[in-house]
């Protein structure tokens, strides 16, 4: 199927939550288009969707409505399985609290993803490792546990570990929230670089500073996209 | 101090009704294995380490004798009373001695069925050899130990009770027994018990009821001038004060030694002696298997134990934040260790509480399912030991489940836990490992007592399924106890025997009958040297047979196969025939035909015996091993007046009892039938020690099974709640349902697997003490080793998969946002 130069096509999405007797609209008729190489930021205030929209476009949720398609394919209903490999293969994760894994060393966390490929020789996946913590300067700590790094080295650990796979995006769920400033900018700047060599970017943020790095900003609010100039005015309404 | 401690009680009180599930568990499992410990532990003190019930028991030991030329077949031999009177003569080494034997005799009770009743025939030294006298009246003397003077009676307490109403002036009455008059001179106090001394005398033979009175032991002109036979009576002394065993043992050898020296040259053998102490002659072959069984459920405990220190340890990892912020507010480090010591020491009180009340239910139910080897001392019963036992094993408990959690709750750091430690989505390391290594070391002793169970339990079933070479099925057994005022000699025992067997055979339903000498598997009674023409060695040096009397009708009823010649029948009677098993023949006339060849008991004058047929070896001494030289004889030449019946069937034996006693009270309403039962009851009793022993490893075993099951599922749960973020992860990074099972599998496995290797392992380095109570089974027995293994493993894998279940559901999403 032709994607002309699409990576992400979002149309209708909507995502309901149902507690006891309590509907709860998490996502409403979202519409959203992300090309290959692009870096968007998606933004809003708390509640308003965003990670359920992240985890959706990280198959790790299933929508309740509408079409999603992932390099043209759509993914929507896919089975667990199916969603299990595209989610190795097409989308890197890197999380706000890291998620490393305490008794696997630097090296072995970033090869976990490629372990779970089947056929991938572990010579490859060395190689793969190497160059990925090469790439966020790490690649000399590759022998130590997380407990041993710093906040910002465990979390460009983590962005080494979504590259590792060469994904097709890389969904960033409020990447720098557990990082103080000095920190958190640096792994700003190391997604703006890799954005530079090509990668496609997704990342959540409430931080109106991060959101700047992005080259397109989407804002969320009660679960639909707005304009920074709604998002302001239903802001002010909320607070008022 | 002692508020301290109150308040530690009411705080771990607290703790433990917020967990209800959690502390049932845990005192249910405490309680188990500390009420079935202490059990054993009272079992094996009473029949291993607590003094007998007399006098200075140290001081009391077993007279026994060898024969060098028998040792082969004998090693020791009960006493010989010609040998008996000598040392007792020139012994100074031993205070007082008695031989004695039990005999099971009719009590004639005015208007009904004589009651049988177990009477100890002792000479007169019993009483000083025990230090104990009668409540009532004098013990019997050493007058009354000759024939002609030996008709008084001590009756023991509870005869005196039940049957004569504890009548103060019993004394100087007279009673019947044996169908003969005694003089009641004394009764014996309640507390005063015979030992058992049958259990020393014979393989498997057992007595229902205790001895109730004592009578004299006169011996005969006959047993007085037998110097190398009639080795058929229980020694027992009681040694000089400051005299050891083998000090006596080395005076009684001398003795022996002037007793060969003066042997006729016929009867020329080499005797020595052995004196034993008597506590270690009760306990007999029974050491090892107790001792296993104690360290089996020692091991069971410690199972269950690792199970709760799991159990605590992931309770401990919970209460991080607790410590944290008592360590941070300045507790010391003895403090932190005393808040998480007194949760698991409630826990043990109670357990200790609950366990040391079932011990209380569990001895006396235990004692219910005794052999009669093990239950020599009357009722079990929990005291002070036991206790002191529970005491120490709820202690034990406290240190061992408690130990590791204590130890992790005491080295908190409180800046790690309260600025939230790190970011990992992971159990730590050094946790993950201990909580392995317990489960390896539960794992490892279950393995261990699965093995054993599993090699004792291929030893009785090999046992059991050994070709004994006659057949058990639908034959019933009766033993008859003929009086003996009436039945004195041969000949009224051998016509009763015969009208007996003439009527049971016309009873419907009845295939054949015949009576024998000694039923099969009960023992042995009759041992004696045969000679065939024209061998002329010593006596001594000639082969030694084991004699059966037996009817026409006892070999084809037990379905012992012919191989040549034929059965005894009715027309022989009169005539001195025998059958010989195959070694017999082999052994007198090898490669020759023995049928109609002649042979004589040795030293005997009487008519030679003519060979009619020979029957196949069998079992029918012990299960364990072959039969050695057998010969039957026909009860017309001798029989006693204790002997079995043995009556096959075409039906359900058990519905024949009534009929088999009635057909032997029609004959004679005085012979008591104290005992019916199945041939194939005779063959399970003889193996009641180890099938005793064996049930009782079983049920420690599953248990031990089952508790590592649940200490698997325990910890791999755990592990799983703990991981469930990582699990997430894993699951968000592309890990599919499968992968997260396998890894979870292959976590909860590798400790089985290592602790299954070790538990394969310990078993091994102990195969020697096993192996000493198998029976055609190899320590290294292959098969059992893996099914052992298997076993474990298929638990294991059992406790593994509802976790590993539980983490290929972990919802990615719902984990991840969880942190």
């Amino acid at each position: 199927m032709a994607t002309n130069g699409k990576l992400i096509e979002i149309e209708d999405l909507t995502k309901i939550f149902y507690t006891d007797e309590v509907e709860t609209h998490a996502l409403s008729g979202i519409h959203l288009t992300i090309s290959r190489g692009e870096y968007v930021a998606m933004s809003g205030p708390s509640g308003c969707g965003k990670s359920t929209l992240l985890s959706i476009l990280g198959l790790l949720d299933t929508p309740t409505g509408g079409r999603y398609l992932l390099n043209g394919n759509p993914v929507e209903n896919l089975s667990f399985s199916e969603r299990s490999r595209i989610r190795n293969q097409e989308i890197g994760f890197i999380f706000q609290s890291f998620n490393l894994i305490g008794d696997l060393t630097v090296e072995e966390n970033v090869e976990l993803p490629l372990t779970y490929r089947a056929g991938m020789p572990s010579a490859e996946r060395r190689k793969r490792v190497k160059e990925a913590l090469e790439r966020v300067n790490m690649a000399h700590r590759m022998r130590h546990y997380p407990a041993q790094l710093s906040g910002g080295q465990q979390q460009r650990v983590a962005v080494a570990r979504a590259l590792a796979g060469s994904p097709s995006i890389l969904l960033a769920d409020e990447p720098t929230g557990n990082l103080d400033s000095k920190n958190g900018e640096a792994v700003m700047h190391l997604l703006a670089n890799l954005h530079r060599e090509g990668s496609t970017i997704c990342m959540v943020t409430h931080d109106p500073r991060f959101a700047k790095h992005a080259q397109r900003e989407v804002h969320l609010f009660d679960g639909k996209v707005v304009s920074e100039d709604e998002l302001k005015k239903l802001t002010e309404e909320v607070e008022a | 101090m002692l508020s301290t401690i109150a308040k530690d009680v009411r705080y771990a009180v607290r703790q433990l009704r917020r967990a209800p599930g959690f502390a049932a568990a845990a005192v249910l499992t405490l309680a188990l294995g500390i009420g079935a410990t202490t059990a054993i532990f009272t079992l094996v003190y009473d029949v291993l380490l607590k003094p007998l019930p007399y006098a200075h028991p140290g001081r009391l030991v077993v007279l026994e004798e060898r024969v060098a030329e028998f040792r082969d077949i004998y090693p020791k031999l009960p006493m010989n009373a010609n040998h008996f009177v000598n040392w007792q003569r020139n012994s100074h080494t031993i205070e007082s001695m008695a031989v004695m034997e039990e005999e099971s005799m009719p009590l004639g009770m005015s208007g009904s069925h004589p009651l049988q009743v177990l009477v100890l025939r002792a000479t007169p030294g019993i009483f000083p050899v025990l230090d104990a006298g009668p409540q009532l009246g004098r013990a019997f003397t050493a007058q009354e130990a000759q024939p002609g003077r030996d008709r008084v009676v001590v009756l023991m307490d509870d005869l005196w009770r039940t049957q004569f109403q504890s009548d103060p002036r019993i004394l100087g009455k007279t009673i019947t027994l044996n169908g003969f008059p005694f003089t009641v001179v004394g009764v014996m106090p309640r507390s005063f018990r015979i030992p058992i001394i049958e259990t020393i005398a014979g393989p498997g033979s057992s007595r229902p009821n205790p001895v109730e009175a004592l009578v004299p032991f006169a011996f005969s002109k006959d047993q007085l001038a037998e110097a190398m036979g009639d080795f058929n009576y229980f020694g027992l002394a009681r040694l000089k004060r400051g005299v050891s065993v083998d000090q006596a043992n080395g005076e009684i050898d001398a003795l022996q030694h002037t007793i060969s020296a003066g042997l006729a040259s016929d009867e020329q053998g080499t005797l020595s002696a052995a004196l034993t102490p008597f506590q270690q002659a009760l306990v007999g072959d029974n050491r090892t298997p107790l001792l296993i069984l104690l360290a089996a459920v020692a091991g069971l405990l410690l199972v269950g134990c690792i199970n709760i220190a799991n159990l605590l340890l992931a309770r401990a990892t919970g209460r991080r934040q607790q410590m944290a912020v008592a360590a941070a507010l300045g507790a010391s480090r003895t403090d932190l260790l005393r808040m998480t010591m007194r949760e698991t020491t409630m826990l043990a009180a109670f357990g200790g509480v609950l366990g040391i009340s079932l011990a209380a239910i569990l001895v006396p139910a235990m004692q219910r399912y005794l052999p009669p080897a093990l239950n020599f001392r009357g009722a079990l019963h929990l005291d002070w030991a036991g206790a002191s036992c529970a005491l120490l094993l709820a202690t034990a408990a406290t240190l061992i489940a408690g130990a590791a959690p204590a130890w992790i709750g005491s080295r908190t750091q409180p800046h790690d836990v309260l600025r939230g430690e790190s970011r990992l989505a992971s159990e730590s390391r050094g946790n993950k490992r201990l909580r392995r290594a317990l489960v390896a070391v539960e794992v490892a002793v279950s393995t261990a007592l699965v093995l054993t169970t599993g090699l004792l339990t291929a030893s009785l079933a090999k046992m059991m399924r050994i070709d004994r070479g006659f057949d058990a099925d639908r034959v019933l057994t009766a033993s008859v106890d003929l009086p003996s005022q009436s039945y004195s000699n041969l000949q009224p025992r051998a016509a009763f025997y015969k009208e007996v067997l003439e009527r049971l055979r016309g009873l419907p339903g009845v295939e054949d009958a015949g009576l024998t000498s000694q039923l099969p598997l009960a023992g042995d009674q009759w041992i004696d040297m045969i000679r065939v023409p024209g061998d002329t060695r010593p006596a001594m040096q000639i082969p030694t047979e084991h004699f059966r009397s037996i009817s026409p009708g006892y070999l084809e009823a037990i379905h012992l196969p012919l191989i040549s010649g034929r059965y005894l029948n009715a027309s022989d009677e009169g005539k001195h025939y025998a059958l010989l098993s195959e070694l017999t023949v082999r052994t007198l006339w090898p490669g020759m035909n023995p049928i109609g060849r002649q042979f004589s008991r040795a030293g005997n004058t009487e008519a030679p015996f003519t060979v009619i047929g020979v029957v196949r070896d069998a079992r029918t001494i012990s299960l364990a091993h072959d039969d050695p030289m057998m010969v039957y004889t026909p009860y017309w030449y001798r029989c006693e007046n204790a002997s079995g019946l043995v009556i096959r069937t075409r039906q359900d034996p058990s519905m024949m009892a009534a009929a088999i006693r009635k057909a032997v009270w029609r004959v004679n309403s005085d012979v008591s039938v104290p005992v019916v039962r199945s041939l194939g009851g005779v063959v399970a009793d003889s193996v009641a020690n180890r099938r005793f022993e064996m049930d009782l490893l079983l049920l420690f075993a599953v248990s031990a099974l089952l508790l590592a099951g649940l200490g698997v599922y325990g910890v791999v749960t755990y592990s799983v709640v703990q991981r469930e973020r990582e699990i997430g992860l894993r699951m968000a990074l592309g890990a599919m349902r499968v992968t997260i099972y396998g890894m979870v599998l292959r976590d909860g496995l590798l400790p089985v697997l290592v602790g299954a290797a070790a538990g394969v392992g310990v078993a091994l380095a102990f195969a020697r003490v096993v192996g000493s109570l198998l029976f055609q089974v190899s320590p290294y027995n292959p098969a059992v080793i893996a099914c052992a293994v298997s076993m474990l493993v298929t638990v294991g894998a059992a406790a593994c998969l509802l976790p590993a279940r539980r983490a290929a559901t972990v919802d990615p999403m719902q984990a991840l946002r969880n942190e």
